[in-house]
Order: structure tokens, then sequence, then C-alpha cells
């Protein structure tokens, strides 16, 4: 990391000395407000990917948000928080670049405000309520630099009525595997079959490494989730997604996974601009499209057979209380 | 290669960048103008306007440059000759600041960042944290409506600080200060003429457009569409595509049929 921007109201904090320690070389610039950097024009998604700059910051106002419909894994209530924006993989599917302007990572600081709005939001409901975190970031890939997961874990150890989902492409399990897995946590990864992973997940741990880290997962006891989200269209879609299932299906335990999640590619259809914008030549971009409801994605009948046919390999492995399509 | 322009305000921060880069003045529309085979500079004379409105009709007029950098002299409490890159530039008449896209500090290890705030007239109330000029917000101001903030960037060289006023700045003291500029912004210039340029590989879908369109009338919307098939094609094909052919077709309409047959031959496949 070359250059960390630092609210001014977070020079101070203790997360802020602890990230910047781990980065001496780095130039540190004071900033007021994270979206001076964050939210400027002029920036290029692309290029700042490159070599992105880190923003430390401080998260004012509502930092606990309901999901979209559809957005669950069986719970009633359900909510999203984000403790950092901005995602370290460099997915060419991502909604993430066309949500923001610069690839720069905002961590905020101030965790303890989340976890007192987590509290506050529990309050509401006398059933549990699900807290997903890998909503506007991917919840492992930073880990050795904020600890999220370790103030997370700690968190929601004493909280009875939350359950909380991990969502990942990493393989920083470290601070996972050292603690006892907690029964209100959920670990998910989202996979794709290795082509895919090879040509459009830039930057992310082969499918191998992450089936890797959901069998070492599974095997001390956490609860794991399966994200096949979002499926890409492809001319040999049935061998690529059937050959990925056949090796999911080979290493883990099936029956003992918590929740298993399906969402065919979609964007909207600002951000799908967007993305074509950044990367014209992605391959993803080049199957046919359809816009329904301001959403892009493919046309109704590829959508139902892509849906089947990873219906009818999973049916041989889930039950269906543990499938959870997307919407 | 990518085409880098330094922007200078004053023929003494010029001329170190003239010589190491054996640069040609060009006659051109009024701003002092230099061109070598890879390389550009733009003098653009005193103060941020003027910065702004050169920068501007450079950009304009030459949209195959992608990269620009703001070099000059400083006032600050550093001492004279500390070279330093903006962080942050600051238009002290409006407010209104920017944030270069710093290039990686493996480039240039040594050479320390600041905030520039850039004044309309000299000015001795120097500050620790911020150093005096009279252009980089100029630069940023108009560079920014054609390049986005990592393609532009901004070096100053301290020329006057408490010790040694402005009154003592000399046309000769300058070109000694601007030499040290010389080797940060050498590495930042290769670095960018080097780099894989995202816009360059558009640019040959562009133009190869543009070899359809001459021939075959498109509307603007046809325009966009045949770009979007190029890509799609380019994407999934190393073939090369017939362009003479194409352009013996009737009408867009055809083209895009054209293309289309020519896509639906082609799987989409990842292996």
């Amino acid at each position: 990391m070359d250059t960390i921007y630092i609210e001014k109201d977070v020079v101070s904090h203790g997360k802020t000395a602890q990230i910047c320690a781990r980065y001496p070389k780095a130039r540190q610039v004071l900033i007021d407000r994270y979206s001076d950097v964050f939210n400027s024009r002029a920036q290029n998604f692309r290029e700042q990917k490159k070599n992105p700059s880190l923003i430390l910051a401080n998260k004012p106002g509502k930092r606990v948000h309901e999901t979209p419909p559809g957005y669950h894994i069986g719970g009633q209530h359900n909510y999203y928080f984000s403790h950092m924006l901005n995602c370290v993989y460099d997915c060419r599917y991502c909604f993430l670049q066309g949500m923001y302007q610069s690839a720069n990572y905002v961590v905020f600081v101030n965790t303890d405000d989340f976890f007192q709005d987590i509290k506050d939001t529990l309050e509401k409901h006398t059933e549990p309520s699900w807290f997903f975190s890998g909503y506007d970031c991917d919840s492992l890939a930073l880990d050795p630099i904020t600890h999220f997961v370790d103030d997370c874990l700690e968190q929601f150890s004493k909280l009875d009525n939350a359950c909380l989902e991990l969502r990942t492409k990493s393989t920083q399990i470290r601070p996972l595997l050292k603690r006892v897995a907690q029964p209100n946590v959920v670990v998910a990864y989202s996979l794709s079959p290795q082509a895919i992973v090879a040509g459009e997940e830039h930057g992310t741990p082969s499918l191998a490494k992450r089936i890797e880290a959901l069998k070492a997962l599974q095997a001390q006891g956490w609860k794991i989730g399966l994200r096949f989200d979002p499926l890409l269209y492809a001319d040999n879609f049935e061998n690529l997604y059937g050959e990925m299932f056949e090796q999911v299906f080979a290493a883990i335990d099936m029956s003992r996974v918590h929740s298993v999640s399906l969402g065919i590619f979609r964007l909207p259809k600002g951000f799908h601009k967007q993305l074509i914008r950044l990367y014209p030549d992605a391959r993803l971009l080049a199957a046919p499209i359809q816009l329904h409801d301001g959403l892009v994605s493919y046309p109704e009948q590829t959508e139902r057979d892509m849906r089947e046919f990873c219906m009818s390999r999973l049916s041989t492995a889930i039950n269906l209380e543990q499938f959870f399509p997307c919407s | 290669m990518n085409l880098v322009c330094i922007i200078t305000a004053l023929p003494a921060e010029s001329r170190v960048f003239i010589d190491a880069l054996r640069l040609r003045h060009v006659q051109d529309c009024g701003w002092r103008f230099y061109a070598g085979d890879h390389y550009r500079l733009l003098q653009t004379g005193l103060g941020k306007l003027k910065a702004a409105a050169a920068t501007s009709t450079l950009l304009h007029s030459q949209p195959d440059i992608s990269a620009v950098i703001n070099v000059g002299v400083a006032g600050g409490t550093q001492p004279t000759g500390t070279c330093l890159q903006a962080h942050k530039i600051t238009d002290e008449g409006t407010g209104t600041s920017w944030y270069p896209h710093l290039p990686p500090k493996r480039l240039t290890p040594d050479l320390q960042s600041t905030e520039v705030l850039t004044l309309d007239r000299i000015s001795d109330q120097y500050r620790t944290d911020t150093v005096f000029d009279m252009e980089a917000a100029g630069v940023m101001s108009a560079a920014t409506a054609y390049l986005s903030t990592d393609a532009i960037q901004c070096v100053k060289v301290i020329s006057d600080n408490p010790d040694s006023s402005v009154q003592s700045f000399s046309k000769q003291v300058a070109i000694e200060h601007m030499q040290r500029t010389v080797p940060p912004v050498l590495e930042m210039l290769r670095w960018y003429e080097q780099m894989e340029n995202s816009s360059a590989r558009q640019s040959e879908i562009s133009s190869l457009a543009r070899q359809i369109t001459v021939e075959v009338r498109h509307t603007m919307s046809e325009s966009h569409q045949l770009t979007r098939l190029l890509h799609r094609y380019n994407s999934l094909t190393n073939n090369k595509l017939d362009v003479q052919q194409l352009q013996t077709l009737k009408s867009a309409t055809a083209v895009r049929q054209y293309l289309e047959q020519q896509l639906s031959d082609v799987p989409l496949t990842y292996e």
C-alpha cells in the first residue's frame, strides 16, 4: 500500500495506528472526509485498481441496513453492514465497479459503532436476525490488515439472537481456524469454475484453494455456505459447472453445508454500462443479454436452462431446506 | 507508446526538460510548445488562468496525450531545492481540491508528497503543511475534463522559503532548483510512457469503426452498436476482421447483420 489517506477524526484511533504500522513506508495524507477522495470526479476505476490506496475513515450515520428482498439464507430479519468499501479482488462482473468512482479501499475504523448498531438492531426483534458482512467488500480478504474477523467474532459470540454471514473468496482463514467454531456464524464462499476464476475473477484464489479452505473450516466445525453467484453464461456452461459441482461434492460433506445459493449474472443497467466503459473487451460482455426491470441479465430461456442444469446437479447433493435462490 | 506532456509556467522551468528530453520548439496556438518523439512540453505563462486555458487547448487539440505532469517552482518552509509531489491540490480562490492518484512509490521512493495551494498572487506567508504555487489548480481544473486523476501529476521544487525570500528569485536560481525535478519527473514520464494503456486498445477499435463508418453511413446510435459488436468480436476471437469487405456493404444494417453472423459462429467458452 503506497498511500494511506486518513480522516482527521480518526488520526488518533487505535485501529488507525495499528493499520498504519503495517505500512511504515506508505505516504500518509490527512483528509477531512473520506468522500473527498473516494467520491471525487475524474477517477479511473481500472487504473486505480492497479495501485489502490487505503482510506481510513469514520462511518457516521446509518451503519446497518436491511438487505434487498431475496437476499437471505432462511432468516426472517436480514441486515448488512460494510466495515469496508471495495474489494481487493478484481472480478469483471462485480457491481462495485459500477457503484463506486474509485477503486481505493475505504476501511471504517469505528468498528465499535457498527457493533453497537448491530445490538440496537437486534433489540427490534424477538426472532434471530441475520447480519451479512460481505455485501460491499470481501469479508476476509483484507483481514490481516483490518483484523475485522477477530473483532466481529468476539462480538457475535456474546449475541445469542444474532447470526453472522462472512462472505468471501479469500483463503485468509487463520483467524477462524484459531478459534472454536461459533454456531451463529456461517462462512460462505463464492465459487465459480476454475476457467471462469482464471478468466474473470482476477487476483482471487483458485477454486481448488477455496475448496481446501472450505474443507478446513468444515473439519473444524464451522458452518459453511456455498454461493454459486453469479453464474456466467458460456457455450460450454454445462461442462464448466458440471465439473465444478463434482469437485465441490467430492471434497465437502454436503449434508453439513448450512446453505447453498445460486444466482444468475445480473447488473443494474447503469452499472452494466459502466462495466462496458471500463472493460469493453471483457469476455462475459460477449454473451447475449437482455434488460428486464432495469436489470441486465441473460435471455429468459438461457437463464432457465442454466438454473435447471445447476438445480439438477445440486439436488443430488443437498436438501431443499439448504437451498436459497438469489433474486 | 503513450504520449506524455510536461506543463510548466516559465521559461526557467521549461529549460531543464527541453535540454534533457531534446525537445524542439513547435509553432502552436499562442503558447510555447515543444515536442520530441514521445514527450511534449507546454509552457503556459504565469498564473492559474493561463495554465487552465493552455492545458484545455492542448488536451482538446491533442487527444492522444494520455498524461500530464505539472512541474515548477513553489514556496514553502522546506529547504530550497526540496522536490515534492502533490497529493492534494487546492485552489485558494474557490476552495476546490483535487487528489491526484499518485504513481507507485517504488518509482520515486525518496520523493515526499505535500499539499499544493494555488494562489492568485505571490505570498510570503509560508505554511508548514502546504507549498504555494500559481498554476497547479489551473492545470488540474482543466485537465480533469479530459484525463483521470491517475494521469495528472504535479511536481514542485521549493524555490523560496522564510530564509530565502521570493525577491531573491532569479532565472539562474530557478534553473538550478529545477534540475532537482528532472530525475523524478523522468521516472514518471517513462512509467506513463510504458504503461499498459487501456484506452489504446479502445482507440484501435474506434479506428476500425471509423474505417467502416467513413464508407458506410452510420447514425450515432448505429456507430455505438458497431463499436460494441467490434469489441465483442475482439473478445471472442483473434481472427482479423475483413474491413474491406465491411466497407463494401450498403448500409449500417448490413454491417450489423454481417458482424452478428460472424459472432454467431464463434462460441463463447472459458477453457
